[in-house]
C-alpha cells in the first residue's frame, strides 16, 4: 500500500474520529441537556397542573368555608327550614355561581338534610352518584371532624368518575360549636372540567384511574414508578413528545389518580436541528482541512517521498552503487536522502572491497598449486574447483562441477566417505583424511583430505584440500624398498670394503717397496754395468785367454745378467711405463715371444693360433714381456718335473688363442708340475714364490701390466698334470685408433 | 778398418767412463771423458767430437739438457743417451729435440760399438764434381765437419765406385761430358734409396733434367753458390734418419 494511500486512510480517519467524537460529544451534550431542559418543561408542567387541580379543590374548599361556619346553615341543620334553601339556593344558577354541582348538609347522625346536584354544563339537576352515599356511612372521615376547624378537601375517586370534594363541619359563624353537621361541596372531574384546566394550563392533559384496568401502557408504567411518595414520573412518548405523570391522593390519602401531561420536546427538537447543522459543518470543515493536510502532505513529503523511492528503487534494479539519490531542502526527507548518499556511499565502498576481495579469494582458490574444491555440504555436489584440482584428477571443469566424487568414480574407497564425514560432523572438520582415488587416465593416485566447513554469501561450503601424495608414498615405498635394498648393498660393500681395504694396505706396501725397489735398482745397476763393462774389456784384451778364465767371464757376465733381470722386475713393478696401445696381430706377438724367451729343446711347443684372429688392442712390448714370463715360467714348472731329474724329459708347451666376444684370450698351458690349491690364491701377489731364484715379482708384474692394458690374466692348475694362465686382451677395433705414438724403449 | 770416431763419453761415476773409454780405445776410438754436463761442453767447444754417448740422470746438468745445449755448439752433433733408471718423460723429450737413441745400462758393449761403425760410415760422403777446385773446397769444409769425404771429379767413374762408402752423393748436373742425370739413373739402378743431392749452377736451363731428377727420388736440388748451413742441416737430417734406422734394427 502506498504512503499516499496510507496517508489518505490516516487523514480520513483521523478527521473521521474527530468529527464523530466532536458530533457525538456535541450530541450528547446537545440531546442530554435538551432533554434536561425538556423533561424540567414537563415536571414544570406536570407541577403546574397538579396546582391547578389543587387550585380547584381550594376553590371549592373555599366556598365551603363560606357556608359552613355560617350562622345560617347552623340553624338550618337543625331545624331544616326551607327559607334557607328557598334565599340561598333558589334556583340552579346558585349552583352555577359558586361552581359546585354538588351539595350535601348532613347532621350529626348522618341525615342528609339537603342534598343537590346540579351539571354545571346546563343540564339541570341530576342525580347524587350512588355510590357517594356509601361513603357517607357513619364514621366516614368526610363527615367526623374534631373541631370546627377540621376540614377535608380533594379528590373523591367514585365508580362513577372521580369529584372534587370539600367537607367541613358547620359551626356558627364565629366559628364556634358544637358541631351541628357537615357540609359537603363537590363538582365533578369531568371531561368539561379536565378541558376547562387543560386551557387554562395550556396543556394536554389526560387523567386516568390510578387502580384503573385499561390504561394505557405508558400509564401503566408510570403507575408503577409513581410510588415511595414520588408524585412526579417523566417519560419519552416519542422523539417528539414527552410525557409528565402526576399521582393524585384522594382525600383519604390514598392514590387515585394519575394525571398525563403530554409536552411536546421542543428543546429536543431545537436540538436535533442543531445537531443537524452542526454535523453538516463539520463534515465541510473536515473535507476541507483534509484536503488541504493531503495537499501538503503531498506536496512537502509524499512527492518527496515517491522521487526519493523512486531513485533508490532504480538504483536497487541497476544494482549499482555508484548512483546517488538528489537531495534538497533542509528536513528529514533531506537528511533520509543524504543518509541513503551515505549508505551508497559505505555501500560502494564494501561493494569495491568486497569485489576485491572475492577476486582476491578467487585469485587465491585458483593459482593455489594445492587442489582445492568446493562442495556444497547438502547435495556433496563441486561448486568450484581450482586447476590444481583438475589437474592432480585429470577431469576437466565441466565434467566435476555439477558433480559428486560418486558420479566420477572418483574414490577408490567410496565407502571411507562415512568415516570422513563422521570425522567432519565430531570435529567440524577433517585434517589430513587419506584417500585413493581413480585418476581420468585411469592411474590411481594418493590424496591428502583436509575439509572446513565455510560459509560463502551466507552459504555452507565444504572447502576441501587435497595434497596430493601419490609420488611422496611412492617414493616412501622406493626409499623403504631401497633402504633394504641398501642394507644389502652396505653388507656387500662392507666386504668389498674390507678386501679393498687389505688390498690397500697391500698396495700400500707395495709402493713403498716400489720406491725402495727404484731406488736400489738405480744405484745397483751402475756398479753392475760397470762390471759389465769391465768383463767385456778383459775379454777384449785377452783374446787368447786360456779356457778357465774364458769360463770365469762367463760366469761373471751371466750373473751380471741375471742381477739385472731382477732389477728390471723390481723397476717394471715399481712403476707402470706409459702404455703404448696399438694393433698387434697374435701370431707375430707369438712368435716375437718365442724368438726372444727361447724354449729349451727338450720341451714341444704346439701353437694354436687362427689365422684369421683379429689384432687385440694393446701395447706390443708389454704383452712380449707378460707372455714371455708365462713361457719363461712354464718351461720352468716343466723342467722342475718330477721326472725331470737327469736329462729333460720333455713336456709340452701349447699357446692357442680364441676370441671370446670383443676380447682375445691367449692361454699359455704347460704339463708342468702345477701349482697346489693353497698357492692359487697368492700367485699374483708380488714376492709370492716357490722358485729358488727370482724374487717374485714376474707375475705380479704381469697382472698390473694385463690390466693396464685393459685386460685380464687368470690362472687355472692341475697339480701334477700342469696349469693355464690365460691373458685376455681386447679386440682392436678401428675407431679406438693409437692413444699416442711415440717411440718406446725398451 | 772403419773410420776411427770421437767420442765423448759423459757419466758422474767416473768407473763407468773409465771402462767404457778403455774398450772404445780398444776398438779404435778416440774416446774423451767428462763427469759433467758442464765439462762436456767445455771440452765440445775446444775440440770436434763425432758423436755424444752421455748419461741422463748427473748432478747439474741432466743429458737431455747437454745435449740441447750441444746442439747449439754444433748443429748435427749425433748425441745418444744411456739411462739405468730414467723417467719416460724425459727420454721422450730428448728424443723429440734429436736424440739418436737411447741405451739401456747394462749396456750391450757389442750392439754399441755395431752402431759405432754404422755411425762412422753414415759420415761418408761422395762428391761427384767435374770441377776439381768446387770438389776440393766443399770436401775440406765438409771434413773439418768431421764428414768422410770421397772427391769424384772423373764423370766416367764407375757406378760401383761411386756408390760403394757413400750415405750421401753431391751430383753436379753438368758434368764436361755426362748428363749428371745419367749418373743418377746409374746410381738408382744400384741403390734405390741413396740420398742424392743434386747440385747445378744452371737454374734455368737443368730445369726439366732437374724435374725428371726429384721424379727418380733425387733428395733436392741445391744451387750454386752453395749455401753451406743448408747443406750441413740436410746432411744433419739424413744422418739423424739413418742413426734411428740403424737403432731400430737393433
Amino acid at each position: 500500500m502506498s504512503v499516499r494511500i496510507k496517508v489518505l486512510i490516516i487523514i480520513c480517519l483521523t478527521f473521521l474520529a474527530m468529527l464523530g467524537v466532536l458530533y457525538f460529544t456535541s450530541q450528547w451534550f446537545l440531546f442530554h441537556d435538551s432533554n434536561i431542559t425538556d423533561e424540567q418543561n414537563t415536571t414544570q408542567d406536570t407541577t403546574r397542573l397538579v396546582q391547578a387541580l389543587n387550585n380547584q379543590i381550594e376553590g371549592i374548599d373555599a366556598t365551603v368555608s363560606d357556608w359552613a361556619p355560617w350562622d345560617d346553615t347552623y340553624e338550618f341543620i337543625t331545624s331544616g327550614d326551607p327559607g334557607y334553601i328557598a334565599s340561598n339556593l333558589p334556583n340552579d344558577s346558585a349552583f352555577t355561581n359558586i361552581q359546585v354541582e354538588l351539595m350535601l348538609f348532613i347532621d350529626n347522625s348522618g341525615q342528609i338534610v339537603y342534598g343537590k346536584m346540579v351539571d354545571l354544563a346546563g343540564a339541570g339537576e341530576i342525580p347524587i352518584p350512588k355510590s357517594l352515599y356509601s361513603e357517607l356511612h357513619a364514621g366516614s372521615r368526610l363527615l367526623s371532624h374534631k373541631d370546627p376547624t377540621d376540614k377535608l378537601a380533594g379528590i373523591l375517586f367514585l365508580p362513577e368518575g372521580p369529584m372534587i370534594i370539600a367537607s367541613q363541619p358547620i359551626v356558627t359563624s364565629q366559628g364556634k360549636g358544637p358541631i351541628r353537621g357537615t357540609l359537603i361541596m363537590g363538582r365533578r372531574l369531568d371531561e368539561a372540567e379536565i378541558a376547562q384546566l387543560s386551557q387554562a394550563t395550556q396543556l394536554s392533559i389526560s387523567v386516568f384511574p390510578y387502580n384503573g384496568d385499561g390504561v394505557p401502557s405508558d400509564v401503566a408504567l408510570a403507575q408503577k414508578s409513581l410510588v415511595g411518595g414520588k408524585t412526579t414520573f417523566i417519560a419519552s412518548q416519542s422523539d417528539s413528545v414527552l410525557s409528565g405523570y402526576a399521582l393524585v391522593n384522594d382525600v383519604y390519602g390514598s392514590p387515585a389518580l394519575i394525571l398525563r401531561v403530554e409536552a411536546q420536546r421542543e428543546a429536543y427538537a431545537q436540538a436535533k436541528m442543531s445537531m443537524r447543522y452542526l454535523g453538516l459543518a463539520l463534515l465541510s470543515i473536515g473535507i476541507v482541512l483534509g484536503l488541504v493536510t493531503m495537499l501538503l502532505l503531498e506536496r512537502l513529503v509524499t512527492v518527496r517521498l515517491t522521487s526519493l523511492n523512486a531513485s533508490v528503487m532504480k538504483i536497487g534494479s541497476q544494482g549499482s552503487a555508484a548512483s546517488r539519490v538528489k537531495a534538497s531542502g533542509n528536513d528529514e526527507i533531506f537528511v533520509l536522502a543524504t543518509s541513503v548518499n551515505s549508505m551508497l556511499d559505505s555501500l560502494e565502498n564494501s561493494t569495491a572491497k568486497e569485489r576485491e576481495s572475492e577476486a582476491r579469494f578467487s585469485s587465491i582458490f585458483n593459482s593455489s598449486p594445492i587442489p582445492v574444491s568446493l562442495t556444497d555440504p547438502a547435495t556433496e555436489r563441486w561448486v568450484e574447483v581450482n586447476d590444481a584440482f583438475l589437474n592432480a584428477t585429470g577431469f576437466t571443469r565441466d565434467e566435476t562441477i555439477g558433480h559428486t566424487f560418486q558420479d566420477l568414480q572418483l574414490w577408490v574407497h567410496p565407502e571411507k566417505r562415512m568415516e570422513m564425514k563422521k570425522m567432519l560432523l565430531e570435529k567440524g572438520r577433517v585434517h589430513n583424511f587419506e584417500v585413493d582415488i581413480h585418476k581420468k587416465n585411469g592411474t590411481t593416485g594418493t590424496m591428502l583430505l583436509s575439509v572446513e566447513m565455510i560459509t560463502l554469501n551466507k552459504a555452507p561450503f565444504l572447502l576441501i584440500m587435497g595434497d596430493e601424495i601419490t609420488e611422496r608414498k611412492q617414493a616412501e615405498e622406493a626409499l623403504k624398498e631401497y633402504n633394504t635394498r641398501l642394507a644389502g648393498a652396505v653388507e656387500a660393500r662392507t666386504l668389498e670394503l674390507n678386501a679393498a681395504q687389505e688390498k690397500l694396505v697391500r698396495q700400500e706396501k707395495l709402493a713403498v717397496l716400489g720406491q725402495l725397489a727404484g731406488g736400489v735398482g738405480h744405484e745397483l745397476r751402475n756398479p753392475l754395468g760397470v762390471i759389465n763393462n769391465a768383463v767385456y774389456y778383459l775379454k777384449l784384451v785377452q783374446p787368447e785367454a786360456d779356457e778357465t778364465i774364458r769360463k770365469y767371464h762367463a760366469m761373471i757376465e751371466h750373473e751380471v745378467h741375471n742381477a739385472d733381470k731382477i732389477i728390471a722386475d723390481l723397476l717394471d713393478f715399481a712403476r707402470i711405463r706409459s702404455v703404448d696401445r696399438e694393433r698387434v696381430a697374435v701370431p707375430e706377438l707369438v712368435q716375437r715371444v718365442l724368438e726372444r724367451f727361447p724354449v729349451p729343446e727338450s720341451i714341444t711347443t704346439r701353437l694354436e693360433i687362427p689365422a684369421d684372429l683379429p689384432g687385440v688392442y694393446a701395447d706390443p712390448r708389454q704383452m712380449e714381456q707378460v707372455l714371455g714370463n708365462l713361457v719363461t715360467n712354464a718351461c720352468q714348472a716343466m723342467e722342475d718335473a718330477p721326472g725331470a731329474s737327469g736329462p729333460p724329459t720333455g713336456g709340452k708347451l701349447t699357446l692357442s688363442a680364441s676370441l671370446q666376444g670383443d676380447m682375445i684370450a691367449i692361454a699359455v698351458q704347460d704339463t708342468g708340475t702345477g701349482i697346489p690349491p693353497e698357492n692359487m690364491g697368492k700367485l699374483f701377489e708380488p714376492l709370492f714364490t716357490t722358485k729358488t731364484k727370482g724374487i717374485g715379482l714376474g707375475l705380479a708384474v704381469s697382472q698390473r701390466l694385463v690390466e693396464a692394458n685393459g685386460g685380464r690374466i687368470e690362472a687355472s692348475s692341475q697339480p701334477g698334470h700342469g696349469s693355464t694362465f690365460t691373458v685376455t686382451l681386447p679386440v682392436y677395433k678401428e675407431e679406438i685408433g693409437p692413444k699416442t705414438s711415440h717411440p718406446h724403449r725398451r | 778398418m772403419d773410420p776411427k770416431l770421437r767420442i765423448l763419453i759423459v757419466d758422474d761415476d767416473q768407473r763407468m767412463t773409465r771402462t767404457l773409454s778403455d774398450i772404445f780405445s780398444m776398438a779404435g776410438h778416440k774416446p774423451v771423458e767428462a763427469t759433467s754436463g758442464a765439462q762436456a761442453l767445455e771440452l765440445a767447444r775446444t775440440q770436434p767430437f763425432d758423436c755424444v754417448l752421455t748419461d741422463v740422470r748427473m748432478p747439474g746438468m741432466d743429458g737431455v739438457e747437454l745435449h740441447r745445449q750441444l746442439r747449439l755448439a754444433q748443429p748435427g752433433l749425433p748425441v745418444m743417451l744411456m739411462t739405468a733408471y730414467a723417467s719416460d718423460e724425459t727420454i721422450r723429450k730428448g728424443l723429440d729435440e734429436g736424440v739418436v737413441g737411447v741405451f739401456d745400462k747394462l749396456l750391450d758393449i757389442n750392439q754399441l760399438l755395431g752402431f759405432f761403425a754404422s755411425l762412422a760410415r753414415s759420415r761418408s760422403i761422395v762428391i761427384v764434381d767435374d770441377d776439381p777446385n768446387f770438389c776440393q773446397t766443399l770436401g775440406d769444409i765438409l771434413q773439418q765437419r768431421g764428414f768422410n769425404v770421397v772427391q769424384i771429379s772423373d764423370p766416367h767413374a764407375a757406378v760401383e765406385s761411386i756408390t760403394s762408402e757413400a750415405q750421401v752423393i753431391l751430383l753436379d748436373m753438368k758434368l764436361n761430358d755426362v748428363s749428371g742425370l745419367d749418373v743418377l739413373k746409374g746410381i738408382r739402378e744400384r741403390c734405390p734409396d741413396l740420398p742424392v743431392l743434386l747440385v747445378t749452377a744452371y737454374r734455368q736451363e737443368m730445369t726439366a733434367a732437374i724435374q725428371v731428377a726429384l721424379e727418380i727420388k733425387a733428395y733436392a736440388c741445391l744451387y750454386k753458390p752453395l749455401e753451406i748451413p743448408t747443406l750441413l742441416q740436410m746432411l744433419a737430417d739424413f744422418q739423424l734418419q739413418r742413426l734411428r734406422r740403424v737403432m731400430k734394427e737393433k
